[in-house]
């Protein structure tokens, strides 16, 4: 059933809009968005703020994010880039004095506001790390993990069908779909992160957050994972966080540029680069600002 | 030409040295094999059934093919195997779970504010001396034990055989008690080490697929520590087995029966040993020492099965799946 809204999705470009109501209930949008087609997984961030203790590392931050769309974070090492992402999904709520001002809703509904719980926000909010994380368990253990802590499938098939499937989106199933019960360490960086990219799609998030998902990757799996990043945009809404401009400029949609803790400048990804407003971003862009 | 040859010595050197320590070993095990040689051709398995251990000291001297006891001489170390093994496993079942939550508590749960401290009396009891915690179990634990904990027991739960009956000031309980508190810090040391070597990039993972604290302890955790905690685990155990000062302090020495109830005096192996050998050299025959030297080498062996039998669970995954986890 799930593999099927799965293939489906993957086929038709849809995202899934009857999800248990376990999942949705905190971040449930107003009905009419429900219906619509496509619409789910977009991010306002409004007035944004963010802190470590009394350390402001975002800086009043406004930015729509669109399902569908690759929207692409770019800026120096320490300009907040990183921070935002994980603002995203909650990621730094373990953070010792981590707090923020503003808002980030998603559908309509602030993930910040009480009652939204944030273990299930991340089941809709799915991420991809730098380094390449994958358990060290067998592949087919890597992708199962999130649906069987959810408890997401009835039975075995329906599990064989889900893991599959992902790795189907992810584009390593031709290529290790014979050795499925073999440990994941095995496997190359480039093949471990599009494991980390299958693991993270395993549980049906509609937002996917990938954090530098290429940087610790040689240049083909490099390529692999870019090219990877364009067909997941058709089923999910895709935030990247990059210090690679050639790579921003690849595959982003949308480009955010923060330099410092501020949004300097937001731009469609051709425009940006051949006209930016700003002069801090053609700054950047010409390789004039550390 | 010089440097090489500092490497060859370097190489022989260290060779011969890791040569010693296994040298030691089969030195051991060969002098209590050869000590123990009369007692198993005398006794036989007779040893390891009999609960009476009378050594007849004033007796005359009979021989059995050749070798020479003391006339009507019994010599039983089932109740201190029963012993032994009893007040080992009470002490892994009270301090092997004790030992791994505070393991979690110290590497996941607790602030380093607390965490600090918190370890740092953790290691200094791991190297208390164990006579020392013997004493303290017989001026603290066995006169509470006597006085309130087996009293509480035996009244609330006296339809339960092993902890009805009379309540003695030392014995069973008190041994495992004891023993358990002395290994729960070397197993709540190694486990919380391994488990702080849990890459960050794992725990992320979890915490990015929607699990809680909880889950990500359960199944990030906990499987990646989990060669160390059994690890940890057996070397506690083995503690235990070996213990013999504490223990000798507060098992009440029993001899000739064995334990009906947590509240009966007991005797373990290394106590025994200890409480023994003086007299037992006093033997004209010399066969009170060769049983005793069959008690040390059984005592070996145990603790041989329980390190083989780690090294198994280890190899066979016995917390996860077995071909998936990668080693540590």
């Amino acid at each position: 059933m799930i593999a099927e809204e799965l293939e489906q999705e993957q086929n038709s470009g849809m995202t899934l809009s009857d999800k248990s109501v376990k999942v949705d209930e905190p971040l449930q949008p107003s009905s009419d968005r429900l219906d619509s087609v496509g619409s789910r997984g977009r991010i306002d961030i409004t007035d944004l703020s963010v802190f470590y203790g009394h350390l402001q590392v975002l800086k009043n931050i406004n930015l729509a994010i669109e399902p569908h769309k690759i929207t692409v974070f770019m800026g120096p090492s320490g300009c907040g880039k990183s921070t935002l992402i994980r603002t995203l999904n909650r990621m730094n709520d373990n953070v010792p004095g981590f707090h923020v001002t503003g808002s980030v809703t998603i559908d309509g509904v602030n993930i910040y506001s009480r009652g939204v719980d944030p273990v299930l926000l991340k089941l809709r909010v799915g991420m991809v790390f730098q380094k390449p994380n994958p358990f060290p368990l067998s592949i087919y253990d890597n992708v199962c993990f999130g649906p069987k802590i959810h408890k997401m499938t009835k039975s075995k098939a329906e599990m064989d069908d889900v893991v599959r499937v992902s790795l189907q989106k992810a584009g390593l199933w031709d290529e290790i779909k014979d050795r499925l019960k073999e440990s994941a360490l095995k496997l190359s960086g480039g093949q471990q992160q599009r494991l980390c990219i299958a693991r993270a799609i395993a549980v049906r998030p509609e937002i996917l957050l990938m954090d530098e998902p290429a940087s610790a990757l040689d240049p083909g799996s490099t390529t692999r994972v870019e090219d990877l990043m364009v067909d997941l945009a058709a089923s999910y809404t895709v935030v990247l966080v990059t210090h690679n401009m050639q790579q921003a400029a690849r595959v982003g949609n949308k480009v955010a540029f923060l330099y410092r803790g501020d949004l300097v400048e937001v731009g469609q990804a051709p425009n940006i680069f051949e006209n930016p407003t700003n002069p801090l971003t053609e700054k950047y862009i010409s390789g004039k600002l550390v | 030409m010089a440097r090489h040859l500092q490497d060859t010595i370097y190489k022989y050197v260290t060779m011969c040295l890791s040569g010693v320590a296994l040298a030691l070993i089969f030195i051991i095990i060969g002098v209590l094999i050869d000590s123990s040689y009369p007692a198993l051709v005398v006794y036989g398995s007779k040893f390891f059934t009999s609960i009476t251990w009378n050594a007849e000291l004033t007796g005359s001297i009979c021989y059995t093919s050749g070798i020479a006891h003391m006339c009507g001489a019994t010599f039983g170390v089932l109740v201190y195997l029963t012993g032994t093994l009893l007040s080992s496993g009470i002490a892994l079942l009270i301090g092997a779970p004790a030992a791994v939550g505070l393991a979690i508590v110290l590497a996941e749960i607790a602030p380093r504010r607390l965490a600090s401290p918190i370890s740092f009396v953790m290691e200094l009891m791991a190297g208390i001396p164990s006579v020392i915690y013997g004493f303290w179990g017989i001026l603290v634990l066995v006169p509470y034990l006597k006085s309130t904990l087996e009293v509480g027991l035996s009244h609330s739960l006296s339809s339960v055989p092993i902890f009805s009956g009379a309540v003695f000031s030392a014995g069973l309980l008190a041994s495992g008690l004891i023993l358990a508190l002395m290994i729960t810090p070397i197993i709540a040391s190694i486990s919380r080490d391994a488990m702080r070597q849990t890459p960050e990039g794992l725990k992320e993972a979890g915490r990015a697929l929607g699990l809680t604290d909880w889950e990500i302890t359960y199944k990030v955790v906990l499987p990646y520590a989990r060669t160390s905690i059994i690890g940890s685990i057996a070397l506690g155990l083995g503690r235990a087995l070996g213990e013999t000062m504490a223990v000798a302090l507060v098992c009440g020495g029993a001899s000739n029966f064995l334990p009906k109830t947590f509240f009966y005096p007991i005797n373990t192996m290394a106590a025994f040993i200890v409480f023994q050998l003086d007299a037992a050299f006093t033997d004209p025959s010399g066969m009170s020492i060769s049983v005793l030297a069959e008690m040390a080498l059984l005592l070996m062996a145990i603790t041989m099965i329980v390190n083989v039998v780690a090294r198994l669970l280890v190899r066979r995954g016995f917390v996860s799946r077995p071909e998936n986890l990668i080693q540590v």
